[in-house]
């Protein structure tokens, strides 16, 4: 088992440090306090190479923060890095390799216009996909349309996904987006790839988040403030997306969360606060019923009936989400766990949830090609 | 257009593999298909480098493979579709079906 002990962000958006700068930022805080305790920095970034030219960014950090003679390497797992970057220092802490993982997730992404962004992202493609001009984004176009067919789901429920995650962005000083936004500003925005319209998509982000990975024995002595990661677990699905049978479910999505409620012996209605993975407004529907919290086909349904919002039965995605938050994608999973953080240890200011005790958040790589899901709960 | 056969369980798959994956025999053969049918469309005004600004993508299906392809025609569900492997990628279009 282990804990955090320590989370500190850049606020997402445009910003103007290069991709070393930007990385060590949050972590520069958390280093002046627990210099001496750090004997691993894991490194959650995907893209360095595509945006910033940049290799072996986990060991340019590390010299940026004068932690030069501390073991360190990069976890690439493209939309997945994060969660994929905690279940890597949660293996080195729970192996006795190292005691407090300095975990740093990054990406730096602004630099390119969005088709060539767009074109970047898709690399992670079969070639055999890649190749009929397909994007990330349209295959959740793909999955709204079969969803909302499928289900009888209304429109507007997706679009009211968005409008929830803005009013919580608005709320986060971390976020990209501080602006809320209104069902009709959604409904009238840019048909991006139909029918999703982009304020149902993420938009493209910078931003770092750091944290501190300790074990149970010596995360007393580092913060007051922590929370245990009560199970950590992971599942892939084919990354060939015309393989899958259904394209309304996400295989990786049910699998890696059905374990780690197992492994942290809890359920999914215990959990008070969750952070999914909304790309697209329809991932935190799909996501929210292949994690548990609802019935397959109900998901869409919780929104509209507000059980979702901060105050409601289970808020999601109080940080605003990908969607109002930004997603620098080697920084999502990092944000993610940061934000439940917050939330068990009563710091998440005016998007509290009140008496939060046990959190879930849920990161996946690519188009669902994997998931890390993971449980968290106040110590 | 290609796609995969395994010869040993039948099962057929659009992306190259080393091993057939349900019985994973390396016994795999390449098939070539011209024509399929849509099974959904969308269309997409944020493209990808380097395709062109606009099109509709389509999901398709021929012979129990699904795949996907690119067109500028107005495809629909149900559409009998000719496939073109070129040089720009997966195009399918309504052209030259009867």
């Amino acid at each position: 088992m282990a804990q955090i002990v320590a989370a500190e962000f850049t606020r997402f958006g445009k910003r103007n440090e290069d991709i070393v700068e930007l990385s060590a930022l949050p972590a520069i805080p958390i280093v002046r306090k627990h210099r001496d305790a750090i004997d691993f920095v894991v490194v959650s970034n995907s893209y360095s190479g595509e945006y910033a030219d940049v290799s072996g960014l986990n060991n340019l950090i590390t010299t940026r923060l004068s932690l030069d003679n501390v073991p360190s390497l990069r976890v690439d797992n493209t939309s997945g890095s994060g969660g994929s970057a905690i279940l890597t220092a949660l293996a080195l802490v729970e192996s006795g390799i190292a005691r407090n993982v300095l975990v740093i997730g990054t990406e730096k992404m602004t630099s390119g216009n969005t088709k060539r962004s767009t074109r970047i992202i898709a690399s992670l493609l079969n070639n055999e996909e890649r190749k009929a001009g397909l994007s990330l984004p349209s295959l959740a176009a793909f999955m709204a349309q079969q969803y909302l067919e499928k289900f009888k789901a209304k429109r507007e429920s997706l679009a009211l996904v968005a409008v929830k995650n803005h009013a919580n962005g608005s709320l986060n000083p971390y976020a990209h987006f501080q602006k809320p936004t209104t069902l009709e500003e959604v409904m009238a925005s840019k048909v991006i790839a139909d029918p999703l319209r982009i304020f149902e998509y993420c938009p493209v982000s910078d931003g770092a988040v750091a944290m501190i990975l300790s074990s149970d024995e010596t995360a007393p002595s580092i913060s007051e403030d922590r929370i245990r990661i009560k199970s950590s677990a992971m599942a892939s699905s084919s990354s060939s997306i015309s393989f899958r049978k259904d394209l309304t479910e996400i295989e990786c999505v049910k699998q890696a969360s059905r374990e780690a409620f197992r492994r942290a012996g809890v359920s999914p209605s215990d959990v008070d606060v969750a952070e999914l993975h909304d790309m697209a407004t329809i991932l935190e529907i799909v996501e929210s019923e292949d994690a548990g919290f609802f019935k397959k086909g109900e998901g869409w349904k919780a929104i509209i009936d507000g059980e979702t919002d901060i105050g409601g039965k289970l808020p999601i995605n109080t940080s605003g989400g990908l969607n109002s938050k930004g997603h620098p994608i080697g920084a999502t999973g990092i944000a993610q766990a940061g934000e439940i953080y917050l939330q068990l240890t009563g710091r998440a200011e005016k998007r509290q949830v009140k008496g939060a005790s046990i959190g879930f958040a849920l990161n996946m790589s690519g188009f669902g090609n994997s998931a890390t899901a993971s449980v968290f709960e106040v110590v | 257009m290609n796609y995969h056969s395994c010869e040993d369980c039948g099962e057929k798959f659009l992306v190259d593999r080393a091993f057939c994956p349900r019985c994973h025999s390396e016994r795999i053969q390449k098939r070539q298909i011209e024509t399929g049918r849509v099974i959904s469309v969308v269309h997409l005004v944020a493209t990808p480098e380097p395709y062109p600004d606009q099109y509709s993508l389509v999901l398709a299906e021929a012979e129990g493979v699904k795949f996907f392809c690119r067109s500028t025609d107005k495809v629909a569900r149900g559409d009998p579709v000719k496939l073109s492997d070129t040089d720009d990628g997966l195009i399918c279009s309504l052209q030259g079906i009867s």
